[in-house]
């Protein structure tokens, strides 16, 4: 158990400077110089080479990667062009922001897209089923900014139970939680309706009702806990997503989370800062999928003596 | 249904009695029926062996007698009598302190019939915790006695351990510890050693028939395999196509078939002290439960059949040597000699 770990633990740090190396290729790429952006057309050629200097931009590219590694390694990525403000700062507090509306879009998306899809399979071409499939299709490919506007016009302006914008109470994290967590409730429960039904057409499932098991304990603890396999998988991609592409729904919603923050430095064309939400999103998905591959080990004790001791 | 005297009689102190069972298969040809008015009973310590081709109904009869036949299949009728009640009437929740408990089944495939994401040991003691009503210790600590009954080696360690690191054998032993954990009266071993080697095979029958001895439960044993049954049975019933077509103790039937089915069975077993050629074989193929032959269903493949045989054979009491038995076949009625 414990070689596996440290086995994906090294993996990661293999990525993550993997990913550092592309997010610095991209900026450097990416048109437009960073110094004219910042002084605009006004300043002396001069004054910008003096910035550039300033701003070690000057400096070979090797050199320039070097420092941005050994920077970002210390968890400091530079200051925003334009607030000053160091990214490192700015990242730390949206995040909060982003957490509180990834993780109830996510507990949503959990709590009812299992329990929608364990019914579901149980109650195989009933009413239930037929519900949860539809509802399951629709909200898969309904866009999210789309729900996020039907959600702000009924529940916000026509019913007025939420705010539809901006982070006042707790009350406005309810609808872009909804919208967000609504496409990830729908994959999980198809997910979840699959591998339960496979699960429960297994040789061990009819051993557990033959040994007089109540049905209750029969699905819950035989099947659900096999049948979570594929549904850790979807739920850890997931939660990756969550975290990182919250774009749509924070801007639809003002909420001043890291997705928000990402779409506002692209449009002013805020490279540390762009850079910044690029390499917090990769080490959040790299992250997300070592906690998952983790959790299969402890889940599936195949997994574990197969690619552990 | 012709009985003997000598049968009624030892109906009466049977443990266990099946009475017409009928079970279906709803399919897109229609109600298939998978096991078609199958009486028979079981008296305390015995064995009776349950012989026949793959599906002719020796593991939905098992199935349905543990009512855990599931969608589309369905019990339709008949009795199971089991200490005194009708296990068909019986509410689920009442069913299910039956079965594990009085009546335990072991399964065919033990590869899969073991759940690969809990401990052996967990998976035993489950049984104890919910018919015995143990704690969580004093049952891990029989689930370890119950694997060093089983012949289990280093049992304290492999309680621990998951399916996937036991052998075919072991898990095997795993599932009679797990049957037999609750000392049930009746046992039903589903073809119990059919995924397994050779060599295997007889070390777990005769740990069956060991068990068995020392617990006193009723051994019902389902197989295909004429030598498991020649191993351990004391009677014998012979199915095909969801009907006992003949039953007789063990000796009577495996020497001296009467039903030109158990005859043909019998045949082609391959012989070591005969010099043959070829293998013998029965001609044609088990019936499409969906389509039924008219009559009695061996009769398309009999070599014996008449123009009677394509009218219902009823069961018929006949002379045993070493005991009562029945076949179900024209020949042995009557109106054969006329027809």
């Amino acid at each position: 158990m414990a070689t596996y770990i440290l086995k994906r633990l090294l993996q990661t740090v293999i990525v993550l400077w993997g990913v550092s190396l592309v997010t610095f290729v991209l900026m450097n790429v990416v048109p437009g110089d960073p110094v004219l952006l910042m002084l605009e057309k006004r300043a002396t050629p001069e004054a910008v080479e003096r910035i550039r200097h300033e701003m070690g931009l000057d400096r070979p590219k090797t050199t320039q990667y070097f420092d941005f590694v050994s920077k970002a390694a210390r968890l400091d990525l530079g200051r925003s062009y334009f607030t000053k403000e160091p990214v490192m700062t700015a990242l730390t507090r949206r995040f909060g922001v982003t957490l509180r509306l990834a993780s109830s879009a996510y507990a949503i998306a959990l709590l009812l897209g299992i329990s929608a899809g364990v019914a579901s399979a149980l109650q195989r071409g009933g009413a239930f089923d037929s519900l949860v499939r539809g509802g399951a299709v629709i909200g898969i490919s309904a866009p999210v900014f789309w729900v996020a506007i039907i959600l702000q016009m009924s529940f916000g302006l026509r019913l007025g139970w939420f705010p539809i914008s901006g982070i006042r109470s707790d009350w406005s994290f309810v609808l872009p939680a909804i919208a967000l967590g609504i496409r990830y409730m729908a994959s999980i429960s198809r997910v979840t309706r699959t591998s339960m039904l496979e699960v429960i057409s297994q040789d061990y499932i009819r051993t557990a009702r033959a040994k007089g098991l109540a049905e209750r304990v029969v699905i819950l603890k035989h099947a659900l806990k096999n049948a979570l396999i594929p549904i850790i998988t979807l739920a850890g991609s997931e939660l990756g997503n969550l975290l990182a592409g919250s774009m749509l729904t924070e801007w639809v919603f003002a909420i001043p989370g890291i997705g928000k923050l990402m779409v506002d430095s692209i449009l002013m064309r805020d490279l540390p800062m762009l850079q910044g939400t690029v390499l917090y999103i990769a080490v959040v998905f790299v992250l997300s999928n070592l906690t998952v591959d983790i959790s299969y080990a402890f889940i599936d004790p195949r997994i574990r003596y197969l690619k552990g001791d | 249904m012709a009985e003997t005297g000598e049968l009624a009689g030892r109906r009466e102190s049977a443990l266990l009695e099946v009475r017409g069972l009928r079970t279906n298969f709803n399919t897109k040809h229609g109600s298939v029926r998978a096991v078609d008015d199958i009486s028979f009973s079981m008296a305390r310590g015995e064995t009776v062996g349950i012989v026949g081709e793959s599906g002719c109904g020796k593991s939905v009869t098992a199935l349905s007698i543990m009512r855990l036949i599931s969608e589309p299949g369905r019990v339709e009728g008949g009795e199971v009598l089991f200490g005194g009640r009708d296990l068909l009437k019986l509410s689920q929740s009442e069913m299910r302190k039956i079965r594990g408990n009085k009546i335990a089944m072991i399964f065919q495939e033990p590869m899969t019939s073991l759940n690969p994401v809990l401990t052996v040991g967990s998976q035993i003691s489950e049984v104890l915790r919910l018919h015995e009503r143990l704690n969580r210790r004093d049952a891990a600590a029989r689930a370890v006695e119950m694997l060093s009954v089983v012949n289990i080696p280093a049992p304290e360690k492999r309680v621990h351990e998951y399916p996937h690191q036991l052998s075919g054998g072991m898990r095997q032993r795993v599932m009679i510890a797990m049957a037999l954990c609750c000392k049930p009266d009746v046992l039903i071993c589903d073809e119990p050693t059919t995924a397994l080697d050779v060599t295997i095979q007889a070390q777990i029958i005769s740990l069956i028939e060991d068990l068995k001895d020392k617990t006193g439960a009723a051994v019902m044993m389902i197989t295909h395999d004429l030598g498991v049954i020649s191993g351990i049975s004391d009677r014998v019933i012979v199915m095909y196509s969801g009907r006992i077509i003949e039953e007789g103790t063990k000796m009577d039937v495996l020497t001296n078939p009467l039903h030109p089915y158990t005859e043909g069975l019998l045949n082609a077993i391959p012989r070591i002290d005969l010099d043959c050629d070829e293998l013998k074989v029965i001609p044609g193929m088990v019936p499409n439960p969906a389509f039924l032959p008219e009559g009695c269903h061996f009769r398309p493949r009999c070599a014996d059949a008449r123009g009677i045989c394509l009218k219902e054979p009823q069961p018929v009491a006949a002379a045993g040597n070493t005991g009562p038995r029945t076949v179900r076949c024209w020949k042995y009625l009557p109106d054969w000699r006329s027809a």
